[in-house]
């Protein structure tokens, strides 16, 4: 497994890109200045700090103005508002951006040109803009890793399949991709971690929606099985390590403890399977995930019945 | 082929992770091993067989041992039943 953890910002001028057309935000001023840092995922409404409150800037984050703070800034005299631009134009903002297609002061314009914060503009209503920037930002300045691995969603959990190279990983998930499943990433599986806790993994780049199987060489998923077989992203549920069979090796029996595997510090639930010729893993996994539902339902199968064991074997025990 | 009888002492009886340290057990031997209880005889090495038995406590199971290491595998059993399968109680 290689760790590397993503970009720690995002330039000013990233936000222009295909990923935020909808916005269609456009540069009212600092073109030049686009190489600022956006080092926090989660946007500002710079309000209170218009009304003279400014503790809670907090730099590099991206500050929104819409309607309301421009209502509000018209509702105080010239001097006010000269005095409040020219104090928030100090702080380590990266940039404005302003909603609904609305124009700001000439004079916040010119400030912010001089003192190098690019301020963008949108059409859009500013839920939209800050739901899609910070969404955005949220994908852009999460920790991640790559893992090296095949991602399969099954019935809805995503299970990351690894193990050593050559142990079947891939034939294993198309065995799975047959059986009605959909592929999400395969050899090399991005992780995301988000501020909730989630891990979500994805395919990034070319290799998107591909594979790779020996004999074979490079298939495409999605055009030999159909939409539904593929998935740009999913939740990590499962993590599933494949290994050879090894002789006098431990394996859980019966499944009464939850083991743990760490990715980007968050615990996953964690199931070690090996890997024997006559065993069909792509069913042994399909099962895992069945079981994973319901003890996400709250049955666990192995619980319940070692607690009925232990009630039959109690009733019978002769006090000695 | 040796035979012995062997009292269940832990409070739990053969419950699910005392059949798993036992089936663990007789994995590392050889040997056929074989457990009876009134009358059913299931196979040492199978969980599920150990689990069918309902071997409570205040019950003594009758153990057979088969093959080239027997001597070791009935005498390492009969100690995990003697020392109640790591249990307090």
């Amino acid at each position: 497994m290689s760790l590397d953890s993503n970009a720690t910002f995002v330039s000013v001028g990233e936000l222009l890109g295909e990923e935020l057309s909808e916005l269609k935000l456009e540069v009212l001023s600092g073109e030049h200045h686009l190489d600022n840092r956006i080092t926090h995922p989660r946007v500002q409404k710079p309000g209170l700090a218009f009304a003279g409150y400014y503790p809670y800037i907090r730099g590099g984050r991206v500050q929104i103005i819409g309607e309301s703070e421009l209502a509000y800034l018209d509702t105080l005299t010239a001097e006010q508002r000269a005095e409040r631009f020219d104090h928030i134009t100090t702080l380590p903002i990266p940039v404005f951006v302003v909603t609904k297609g609305l124009t700001p002061f000439e004079n916040f314009l010119d400030l912010c040109r001089r003192r190098k914060v690019p301020v963008l503009s949108s059409t859009a209503l500013s839920s939209s803009v800050i739901k899609n920037i910070s969404f955005f930002l949220e994908d852009n300045l999460t920790p991640a890793t790559r893992v090296h691995g095949v991602m399969v969603d099954i019935y809805g959990i995503g299970v990351l399949l690894i193990g050593a190279s050559g142990v079947g990983k891939s034939e294993i998930a198309l065995d799975l991709i047959t059986r009605g499943h959909s592929l999400v990433a395969d050899d090399l599986v991005t992780i995301r971690c988000y501020h909730s806790g989630d891990l979500v993994g994805f395919s990034e780049g070319p290799l998107r929606h591909h594979m790779e199987l020996r004999g074979l060489g490079i298939i495409n998923v999605q055009d030999l099985f159909g939409l539904a077989a593929v998935r740009d992203r999913k939740t990590v549920h499962l993590v599933v390590e494949l290994e050879p069979w090894q002789e006098g090796r431990v394996y859980d029996r019966l499944g009464l403890d939850e083991t743990i595997y760490s990715i980007l510090d968050t615990p996953c639930p964690y199931i070690r399977m090996p890997v024997a010729s006559g065993r069909n893993v792509s069913i042994l996994i399909e099962i895992a995930a069945r079981n994973h539902v319901l003890k996400m339902q709250g049955h666990h199968s192995a619980r319940e019945f070692a607690r009925k064991l232990e009630v039959e074997l109690e009733r019978k025990r002769t006090k000695t | 082929m040796i035979e012995k009888d062997v009292a269940i002492v832990n409070r739990l009886g053969l419950h699910a992770r005392a059949a798993a340290k036992l089936v663990h057990l007789a994995g590392g031997f050889r040997s056929q091993i074989r457990l009876s209880l009134e009358g059913q005889s299931v196979d040492a090495k199978s969980i599920l067989g150990i689990l069918m038995l309902g071997a409570a406590q205040g019950m003594t199971v009758s153990i057979r041992c088969e093959g080239e290491d027997e001597g070791e595998a009935l005498v390492a059993i009969e100690e995990l039943f003697a020392c109640r399968f790591e249990e307090s109680s």
